[in-house]
């Protein structure tokens, strides 16, 4: 409880600088632009949305000293990023105590697909080019998307930086990380102007950790300082990009991604003398296709493809398997094409219709696996009425799932239809906005969740959710000084029912069931603070505070993994010698299990970080240095029963630009 | 008027209130810090696995007297040791309690309350060997490695023989009878080509002599006083159900129908049984009489009583010959149900672990 004070400070003293000034309320006298690597996309608006929507831009992940994508989105309010500990751990996102099988992850606007566990792990991509991540909750206000786009109860979008090449033909970048427990990372970004509408990127890094970091376990004599094992990584990824600007032909952006990465699972720690022995290799390659028309002033059109190819292995040595040991493999294939038109007859008024096919397989080395597949359609129309005080939107999605098996029990097709409204509504002009949406979306069973061999039930209905969200934002500069305040708070009740769990159906039988029905209700409140001191003195704040409560509605007890108070903040503090932030992640207690005892208790915890950074400009290069220190109290907690955070530890980065 | 000054005036005041309503109230159960009672008769051991892969195995009492029962034995008197991954098995040898822990690759040797006296590890080609079942003789602790040996632990030093006994694949349960120890081998991590032997082990020699082929995936095995030997099969989770057989003592095999958990009472004339067969819409409560070689009418159970969740073990109290069942659904703490004699519900207790090996009373 007492995080959950420290949070409610920090939130509190952003208010301190403020000045009330009354001959303000009619101007905005200062317009502030972050200082961003100036890009061609346009960012959302945080302020204007009628759903919940929090962005980080790149300069942003710069400033605070972010080197992963897992690490930005765990500061987002109503964010639980479920991490299971060091580089390679697993790491998924579940909003709003959802789960995270709601949460979808857009590259560049194609969501990432995973038929088989259906959460995406974003532990293992670098970002050495992003423009900026965000986090959507219900709709978005964005109609002109895939209809992928709109199925889902949180959608985190990731986008790439296009490059801006200005009068050169050539930029690139290296990079080197280098930190605690053996983490080396070297990158390069290259960018061509091959034409005037041409141009391309290619990206690509390695990355190899031993993760060895140490912990403290008590064998019950005493306090023993252990090393974590089996927790090395060492992970290739390549990523090309083509960008095709073809003025009144339409934009196009074509994109190949690979990454090979060979993982150790290092386990829970458990009393005994078992080493943990698992081994996990993953090749993924995808290709996606996006390209955009405006056809005229009233009519646009966007087409997408993808195609993607999964390949997973995993490996356990053991002697008590027939051979001393056993392979798994998975391949999951997906072809993906979506076509969405956007009609705007007048100003105010747009609607968008949109048609997404995806066909999903997955294959395993099992021997007597059913080889799955999955034909999904989904249909979005949306409308909108957007004028200077209103921002109203409603939509329906149409679902259409065909299962098919090859052997075994097929799967039963599932049809659903999805509304969504939302409201923005502007009433004084002074940048204070009120919100109001609702969402009714679901979620399939995973094909893990349908076929996993003896647990898997193919009579598994979706998990549906219904979200209620009432909130307003604030977003003006206050003062001279007071450069940019922006303030967003929002009230919230989910309702799921249907949660697919994993019990015990007979003795040695588990199986996946639908069973749990929640309630969640909360409060998410995420703030940013800009203060110029002088020109060329400036502090940066940014803070997040969620409260939760999530019950079972069989139990009334608060869920497992969804903290009653969490957040996070940072303040930087900018300047010509170094810059410098401070920020920190916190979390109130969770349980592990239903049951609320000592034993299934996760104890809250606060994870504080400093982050230093400077950038040099030589000759025709520019050299950024950056250095961190993190969990600067050394304390290995968890998130994850079982699975120690690393401790204090550092991490530098050095950035060349030509 | 100046909506921002009510603006961040209202929104002060939304935040205090949060942060006054954060000071909720606790919900986590707490429990006593153990004490052994006076005499471990009276109550049961009661073994909570937990999952498998996690640390949340944990030993618990329950106190007849007080019917409640606390699953913080092994922490309270070991220092806040916890007990580890996938407690298996448990058995009362003298005044030792061994645990076979699986998951953590290693037997726990304990006092008859639980203080930990010392812990049993065996490497084979530099690993540790993760140990299933128990049986015990005058001289010797058997148990079942996973790995598929049978090894003896010497009672009077507690140490390992170098010598182990290879049996099939993957052995389950072990008993001792005609001074052979029967071994089940369920070969259950090679799905689906589980084992189907029953192996038979002369003490004297401590060698193999003899493989019983049975319905696949045995793993439970009983010995009445004429040294037969019943043996449960899983099966393979499909055409093939749980099985129950007698090996007779000249090795020959009868089917006795189906069954998943099996104890002999403690006058040992009856064999009950539970058949709760994923799938099936009911779940049976049989007794099989042994020496008529019959199951008796009835079921123990009433059909009043209604379990919060599947049955999962099956044991008897040896002073009021009450049953003991274990139910478990793998995500929340272990209800424990005792049934009285004519098949009515006595009580019932939360176990305060998950997915419970069974109730061990000391004799």
């Amino acid at each position: 409880m007492k995080y959950s004070c420290f949070l409610l400070i920090f939130l509190i003293s952003q208010f301190c600088f403020f000045e009330v000034d009354a001959q303000n309320k009619d101007s905005i006298k200062i317009q502030h632009i972050n200082e961003v690597t100036v890009t061609a996309q346009v960012l959302p608006s945080v302020s204007r949305a009628a759903s919940p929507l929090q962005v980080m831009t790149f300069a942003d992940l710069e400033r605070i000293g972010v080197q992963s994508i897992s690490d930005a989105v765990r500061r987002f309010a109503g964010v639980m990023v479920k991490d299971y500990g060091g580089i390679g751990g697993l790491k998924t996102v579940s909003v709003r105590g959802l789960g995270d099988q709601h949460t979808a992850v857009l590259y560049d606007g194609i969501a990432f697909s995973n038929s088989q566990s259906g959460a995406t792990d974003i532990g293992r991509f670098s970002f050495e080019n992003i423009s900026f991540i965000s986090l959507n909750i219900g709709q978005a206000d964005d109609i002109f998307q895939s209809a992928k786009a709109f199925a889902s109860a949180g959608t985190l979008n990731i986008k790439t930086a296009k490059p801006q090449f200005g009068d050169k033909k050539y930029k690139g970048q290296v990079l080197l990380h280098g930190g605690s427990w053996g983490m080396f990372s070297p990158a390069i970004v290259q960018s061509y102007k091959i034409s005037s509408a041409w141009a391309t990127t290619f990206n690509g890094s390695w990355q190899r950790a031993d993760g060895n970091y140490p912990f403290k376990f008590n064998t019950g004599e005493k306090t023993e300082r252990r090393n974590r094992n089996n927790s090395d990584v060492d992970i290739w990824q390549g990523e090309l990009n083509v960008y095709g600007d073809l003025k009144s032909g339409g934009t196009l952006q074509l994109k190949a991604f690979y990454l090979d990465s060979k993982r150790g699972i290092p386990g829970a720690v458990i009393s005994g003398n078992i080493e943990a022995n698992e081994r996990l290799w993953n090749k993924d390659f995808f290709t996606q296709v996006n390209y955009e028309k405006k056809i005229n002033s009233k009519f646009s059109l966007q087409g997408l493809g993808k195609y993607s190819r999964l390949y997973s292995k995993y490996l356990d040595v053991d002697a008590i398997y027939d051979n001393g040991f056993i392979i798994d493999k998975y391949t999951q294939v997906e072809y993906y094409g979506s076509a969405s038109a956007l009609y705007q007859p007048t100003d105010i008024f747009s609607v968008s219709l949109a048609q997404d096919y995806a066909y999903n397989k997955l294959t395993s080395n099992f021997v007597k696996q059913q080889y799955p597949s999955r034909g999904t359609s989904l249909t979005a129309l949306n409308a909108q009425v957007k004028t200077n005080r209103l921002t109203a939107t409603a939509g329906i999605l149409g679902t259409y799932i065909g299962e098919n098996v090859k052997q075994g029990d097929r799967p039963k097709d599932k049809t659903r239809l999805s509304p969504a409204f939302s409201l923005l509504y502007n009433p004084f002009d002074i940048g204070l906005r009120f919100r109001a949406s609702y969402k009714d979306i679901y979620r399939a069973p995973t094909f893990n969740e349908m076929y996993y061999f003896r647990m898997g039930n193919t009579a598994l209905r979706p998990e549906i959710s219904k979200q209620y969200n009432i909130g307003s934002t604030f977003y003006r500069s206050v003062s001279e000084k007071y450069s940019l305040l922006n303030i967003s708070v929002d009230a919230y009740l989910n309702k799921v029912r249907d949660k697919i769990v994993i019990f015990a159906a007979a003795p040695q039988v588990l199986k996946m069931t639908n069973l749990d029905n929640v309630t969640i209700y909360g409060v998410d409140v995420s703030t940013t603070s800009e203060i110029d001191l002088s020109s060329s003195l400036k502090l940066i704040a940014i803070g997040a505070y969620s409260y939760q409560s999530s019950e079972n509605d069989d139990t009334k007890k608060q869920i497992p993994y969804t903290p009653e108070h969490s957040g996070s903040g940072s303040i930087s503090f900018e300047n010509p010698w170094v810059n410098i932030t401070y920020s920190f992640v916190a979390s109130g207690k969770v349980y592990s299990k239903l049951d609320h005892t000592k034993s299934t208790r996760i104890d809250a915890y606060s994870d504080h970080s400093v982050s230093v950074n400077k950038t040099f400009l030589l000759k025709q290069t520019k050299l950024r240095l950056q250095a961190e220190a993190l969990n600067l109290s050394n304390k290995n907690y968890e998130i994850i029963q079982g699975y120690p955070m690393p401790g204090r530890s550092f991490r530098i980065l050095a950035a060349f630009t030509l | 008027m100046n909506y921002k000054n009510l603006l961040f005036r209202s929104m002060l005041l939304t935040l205090s209130t949060l942060f006054l309503a954060s000071c909720s109230s606790d919900d986590e159960v707490d429990y006593d810090v153990w004490t052994p009672p006076l005499s471990s008769t009276q109550g049961a051991f009661i073994l909570n696995s937990g999952n498998q892969g996690s640390n949340n195995a944990s030993l618990a009492f329950y106190d007849k007297e007080t019917k409640k029962c606390n699953p913080t034995v092994f922490q309270s008197l070991n220092n806040g040791l916890e007990l580890g991954d996938t407690a298996q098995d448990l058995i009362v040898s003298g005044d030792s309690i061994y645990i076979a822990m699986y998951g953590s690759g290693l037997i726990y040797v304990t006092n008859i309350q639980g203080k930990l006296v010392k812990k049993i590890v065996s490497e084979r080609d530099g690993k540790a060997q993760k140990p299933r079942n128990f049986a015990s003789d005058n001289k010797y602790v058997y148990v079942t490695y996973f790995d598929g040996y049978v090894a003896r632990i010497e009672r009077k030093t507690l140490l390992v023989d170098a010598t182990q006994v290879k049996v099939g694949n993957n052995p389950e349960n072990l008993k001792i009878a005609n001074n052979k120890i029967y071994v089940a081998n369920s070969g259950g991590m090679n799905y689906p080509n589980y084992d189907k032997t029953v192996s038979v082990i002369d003490i004297a020699t401590f060698s193999k002599v003899k493989d019983i082929e049975v319905v696949l995936n045995p793993t439970t095995l009983e010995i009445d006083r004429r040294g037969n030997v019943y043996v449960i099969s899983m099966g393979n989770y499909g055409d093939v159900p749980n099985t129950l057989q007698r090996i007779n003592p000249n090795y020959s095999v009868d089917s006795l129908g189906n069954s998943t958990l099996m104890k002999i009472n403690p006058t040992g004339d009856r064999l009950y049984t539970i058949y709760a067969q994923y799938g099936a819409p009911t779940v049976d409560y049989k007794v099989y009489h042994i020496y008529d070689q019959k199951y008796v009418d009835g079921s123990f159970v009433n059909s009043d009583v209604k379990f919060s969740a599947s049955p999962s073990t099956l044991d008897f109290d040896p002073a009021t010959k009450e049953i003991y069942i274990g139910t478990s659904d793998y995500r929340t703490n272990a209800e424990m149900y005792i049934i009285s004699t004519t098949g009515k519900l006595v009580s019932h207790f939360n176990t305060g672990g998950l997915n419970p090996a069974g109730a061990f009373f000391i004799k």
